[in-house]
């Protein structure tokens, strides 16, 4: 692999973390959002379907952005050989939010 | 992204109410040394923190300080829940009383209402450390008071719970200032002394 492929390549892994963590967000959100709904109507069983339905979507996400680029909370470090907490770069910087 | 766990970090179990010394414990809820200031100290503090170290440990510490928080509280919501306005009168206790009713409300003993004048956020990552082992020792000398004022064995098994985390968190923070003046003196090997913007 010559260093212009390896440069492509790093690209792309930056551009999936983006485009996964975007994805983790979107969902996140949603299924959030969700939530108010059911606090002030908890017995709606169609809102709960899709409130579950969203929340199986953000473990799944979760869980394949944990496995390619580290863990999200300081818990789900004990699933690594190595205690990656402290990797950044950290949600609040610019490097993050691409 | 902040997510709720739905437990206490550590049993808050209350027989007896006692306003009187509700009105006391609200100052570590909401006064100069209170959880209040120190979660929102480290929350702010991190975002020019220059280490993952620093960065990670103030997350840590200062997402820890909201639980914190609401233990005290639940402290505060279990000694006065179900009074009435005679049993704060008779402890002395009315003014408390008079703005907050029996409820929890952010302020200090004396009834300053929660100020950000005590949480000091610098843009110099040691002295915000220093700033830190300084609060938490504060923040231990205050629990030390309450366990001073307090003979309720309900209360103090919590109170020495949260006295003993400003212990561990001061360990930390000085480590973690140790650390990072070691990676600074190593960046100022050749002895430029301060390095300019």
């Amino acid at each position: 692999m010559d260093a212009n492929s390896n440069l492509v390549q790093g690209t792309n892994i930056a551009e999936d973390k983006a485009a996964l963590m975007n994805k983790l967000q979107s969902y996140s959100f949603a299924a959030f959002d969700m939530q108010l709904y059911l606090d002030t109507h908890p017995y709606d069983k169609k809102a709960f379907e899709m409130f579950k339905s969203l929340v199986e979507k953000c473990r799944e996400i979760a869980a394949q952005y944990e496995k390619r680029f580290g863990p999200l909370t300081a818990f789900a470090s004990a699933n690594f050989e190595l205690y990656r907490w402290l990797e950044g770069p950290w949600p609040w910087e610019k490097e993050a939010n691409k | 992204m902040f997510v709720y766990q739905k437990s206490l970090q550590y049993p808050v179990k209350i027989k007896n109410t006692n306003p009187k010394l509700a009105s006391c414990i609200i100052t570590q809820y909401g006064g100069p040394n209170g959880e209040l200031g120190a979660a929102l100290r480290y929350l702010s503090q991190r975002f020019i923190m220059p280490d993952d170290v620093t960065k990670g440990l103030l997350t840590d510490i200062g997402t820890e300080e909201l639980g914190h928080l609401e233990m005290v509280g639940s402290i505060v919501n279990q000694l006065s829940n179900g009074t009435m306005a005679k049993d704060w009168d008779k402890m002395n206790s009315a003014e408390y009383y008079a703005d907050n009713g029996a409820s929890v409300s952010p302020q200090s003993a004396q009834g300053s209402p929660f100020t950000a004048a005590s949480v000091a956020v610098t843009g110099d990552p040691l002295t915000n450390l220093y700033e830190d082992l300084a609060a938490e020792q504060k923040a231990r000398a205050v629990y030390d008071n309450i366990l001073r004022l307090s003979d309720d064995p309900d209360v103090n098994d919590a109170i020495k719970f949260l006295r003993q985390r400003e212990i561990i968190h001061f360990q930390r923070f000085g480590e973690a200032l140790n650390t990072l003046q070691d990676k600074l003196r190593h960046k100022n090997v050749m002895g430029t002394g301060i390095k300019k913007d």
